[in-house]
């Protein structure tokens, strides 16, 4: 933990909003991740992502310590992710959706490579998609941020035999979807 | 190990969240069954396309956005006032007072009155109570009853303010 987000915590806890602003800045490609993992929709990603970054200022001085602040807002998020989840259990493919998985990611630039791998990264957005939430939440919290099986259990609050549990049927159905699309 | 045993291990293998005998055992049968190891590299491409493809770039007008929704005064602790030691104490001490104010109007005016209405039906209601054949002994009966919720109350109220603490130390 870097000192210098202690730092802006602390002055974020005092009302500074441009070191409140740092600290978005610094977080929101993490919570963008955390968030798009659990409510694949672009437009309900930035609803979780902007009312993530609310609560977390309206609820600093409730963090006793600032070094928790990345973990804190992790749980913030994923629990607001999976509220919106629960909420939409059928997501609707809208047009931001197309976009964000036809868009290659940053220092991808060969075209015909591109041709090919947005075919890919299309149908991976689709697999994901088409997955219940309580089986994508572990796999992206796990593929995607990297959180061990336990720290999982503890975002998701489930035994962490089942997050084993789902995670390997989440890869396995993901495997069969992209198999059967010829990925 | 056997292929069945084997394929439900190798999600945790690929994450590292194998015990070590768990981790050699399943080696092992990997090295003599290349169904179950292509099954592993399946898996594998798997976690590095979710990895490399569900990307979502913040936009550029994000943090603006954020910015302009958030209140204009400092954050304040509102969640400590509403679920801190003192207001749990509070809202217990008005359910204390609120609890006996009912049983002093039950024992001193409902129950005395019924004796004037009905004499037969406070029996009655007297009758239920165990070993209380007259008003005092119903009063004893009630005071104990009273002693036993403001005990289980308090224990109630320390075990909040314990776990309220304890998740904000969480945290």
């Amino acid at each position: 933990m870097e000192p210098e987000v202690v730092a802006l915590v602390e002055r974020s806890r005092g009302g500074d909003k441009r070191a409140f602003g740092e600290l978005v800045r610094r977080y929101q490609g993490f919570v963008f991740k955390v968030a798009y993992g659990i409510v694949p929709n672009v437009q309900d990603t930035e609803d979780v992502a902007q009312e993530a970054f609310w609560k977390a200022y309206t609820n600093l001085p409730t963090l006793r310590d600032p070094a928790a602040f990345p973990t804190w807002l992790a749980r913030l998020t994923v629990r607001l992710a999976l509220n919106k989840a629960e909420r939409a259990p059928r997501w609707v493919l809208q047009e931001p959706d197309v976009i964000a998985a036809a868009v290659a990611p940053p220092g991808e630039l060969d075209p015909e490579a591109s041709a090919e791998r947005k075919d890919t990264r299309q149908a991976v957005h689709q697999a994901l998609r088409s997955l219940p939430t309580y089986y994508r939440a572990p796999l992206v919290l796990r593929d995607l941020d990297g959180y061990s099986y336990g720290e999982i259990a503890d975002l998701l609050n489930i035994a962490e035999g089942t997050v084993k549990s789902r995670i390997h049927a989440a890869r396995r159905l993901t495997r069969e979807y992209l198999k059967k699309r010829g990925v | 190990m056997q292929c069945f045993e084997a394929t439900e291990l190798l999600s945790s293998y690929l994450d590292g969240e194998l015990e070590e005998s768990e981790r050699l055992d399943l080696e092992r049968h990997l090295r003599i069954c290349d169904r179950c190891s292509a099954e592993l590299r399946e898996l594998h491409l798997v976690s590095d396309q979710v990895r490399s493809f569900l990307v979502l770039e913040p936009s550029s007008t994000f943090v603006t956005r954020v910015l302009a929704g958030l209140p204009d005064s400092p954050p304040e602790d509102v969640t400590s006032i509403a679920n801190g030691p003192v207001a749990w104490l509070g809202a217990f001490s008005v359910g204390t007072v609120a609890l006996a104010a009912l049983l002093v109007l039950a024992t001193r005016v409902v129950l005395p009155g019924l004796w004037l209405i009905g004499p037969d039906l406070a029996r009655a209601i007297y009758g239920l109570l165990p070993a209380a054949a007259s008003q005092v002994q119903a009063g004893r009966v009630l005071t104990l009853a009273f002693t036993m919720l403001l005990v289980a109350g308090c224990g109630w109220a320390l075990w909040r303010i314990a776990s309220t603490s304890w998740q904000k130390e969480a945290v």
